[in-house]
């Protein structure tokens, strides 16, 4: 984690526009996590594609057992596999689309990125409670594949939220080193 | 670590759900794999019981169809249709297989009872779900739509929808004999009531109980019906005395025309 990350220098960092003496962040360093949360939005990626070829495709060669708890052919024809005409396996699609672009590590470096970020995975974890409650009352059938989706958001929700407040933490501290002297 | 917070949050909300999933799974799901002894019994009611009851106190079939032949591999085809939470059908599918077992194997029955808050709560009964049949003279189709909660179970294909819809009126049981007869209930839900599944089964062999003189006596109309498809194969089973008896209850049947099947 140590070497990742690089000292901070004064160029790294500018006054905001009102002259508050509050510093903003430019720049940040890559840190591990950063490439661990932008790996886990590539999983759902591939996940969420796979899901969605398959209900384009009729589920041809979805790989999944079908017994009385498990069956993910009778999640994704369900009626609750649509949101509007689109299927929900696309809408998982495009948060990935999203995630996967928010979570390069190079973007992490943006601070604007932040808050987008994590209302994202909020609004994400929040269509996956919505949807194991679907799954589990409604349809009466897990889908592992979806399980699997639904389990890399959870850990990408934690991640984020974690790396953000790190990240948040160390602007704040580095904000308040270069801070001239009279403003302190 | 407060940044963890809504991932705790998260976790808990999913394991509440999966909780109650689990907790209402518990209470609801009465079906399990039946004993091999309630089994043997339901599938082996010695012959002489089923000669002795004849027709018993069993009705016949509430109709007789004159559309379409209901078949499946060339054989004639019977198609029961029901649910798991239905006291009717708890009624009748003891004698259904009864009478199945004589023209062929009858295995993975499940054991469960009727809904407890509906009429004849908590029948004792066999479940088709999952069963499977094997037989050289006719096919048959166990189709449990519902559990105990009235949730989905088995799905019927298109046109067996359209029979159950057509020529059963969507109520439960519906058996179709082939296209020739078909079957509602026999008897009613309460000769078995408070019974369980081993004294029911137990008194299948025992053509004096009242148990017997209902399910047996369907069994042998159920027989019959199925014999005539058969052209009275096995000759064992379609010429014993019991079936013979309880033919004479099939002429009693209205006709019905059927456009499905």
């Amino acid at each position: 984690m140590a070497q990742a990350q690089r000292s901070s220098t004064p160029s790294d960092h500018r006054r905001s526009a009102d002259g508050a003496g509050e510093v903003e962040v430019a720049g940040r360093s890559v840190t591990k996590l950063a490439w661990v949360t932008w790996a886990l939005a590539i999983i759902g990626l591939v996940l969420s594609a796979y899901l969605s070829y398959e209900h384009f495709t009729g589920n041809a060669t979805l790989s999944c057992p079908a017994t009385a708890t498990v069956n993910c052919e009778k999640v994704t024809t369900s009626e609750w596999s649509e949101v509007a005409g689109i299927p929900v396996a696309v809408f998982g699609l495009i948060f990935y689309v999203v995630m996967s672009v928010a979570c390069l590590p190079l973007y992490w470096r943006i601070r604007v990125l932040d808050i987008p970020r994590v209302v994202a995975t909020i609004v994400g974890i929040g269509s996956v409670v919505y949807l194991v409650w679907i799954e589990l009352f409604a349809v009466n059938a897990i889908c592992l594949w979806c399980t699997g989706v639904h389990v890399v958001t959870l850990l990408l929700l934690g991640a984020v939220l974690w790396l953000t407040a790190s990240l948040r933490s160390q602007d704040a501290e580095t904000a308040a080193r270069h801070r001239p002297a009279g403003r302190r | 670590m407060l940044a963890m917070t809504p991932v705790v949050v998260v976790v808990v909300a999913i394991a509440i759900l999966v909780g109650v999933k689990l907790a209402g799974t518990a209470q609801a799901n009465k079906t399990t794999a039946a004993s091999a002894s309630i089994t043997r019994q339901v599938t082996g009611v010695p012959l002489s019981a089923l000669n002795t009851v004849g027709a018993g106190s069993a009705s016949g079939p509430a109709a007789t169809l004159t559309g379409d032949k209901l078949t499946a591999n060339g054989l004639p085809r019977i198609l029961y249709v029901g649910a798991e939470w239905c006291p009717y059908c708890a009624t009748e599918r003891w004698p259904l297989a009864v009478a199945i077992s004589r023209f062929g194997t009858l295995t993975n029955l499940g054991e469960t009872a009727s809904s407890p808050s509906d009429v004849y709560p908590n029948t004792a009964t066999l479940s088709f779900h999952g069963s499977t049949y094997t037989s050289k003279v006719i096919s048959f189709s166990g189709i449990e739509m519902e559990n105990d909660q009235r949730q989905t179970l088995d799905t019927l294909d298109s046109a067996d929808q359209k029979l159950f819809t057509t020529v059963g009126g969507g109520s439960y049981p519906f058996i179709d004999i082939g296209g020739v007869y078909r079957f509602g209930v026999q008897y009613s839900p309460g000769v078995l009531a408070g019974k369980t599944h081993d004294e029911i089964a137990q008194a299948l062999r025992d053509p004096t109980s009242t148990i017997a003189k209902a399910a047996d006596g369907s069994a042998n109309v159920l027989t019959a019906a199925i014999c005539t498809l058969t052209d009275n194969k096995p000759a064992a089973v379609c010429t014993s005395s019991g079936v013979t008896a309880a033919a004479a209850l099939l002429a009693s049947a209205p006709t019905a025309t059927t456009t499905a099947g």
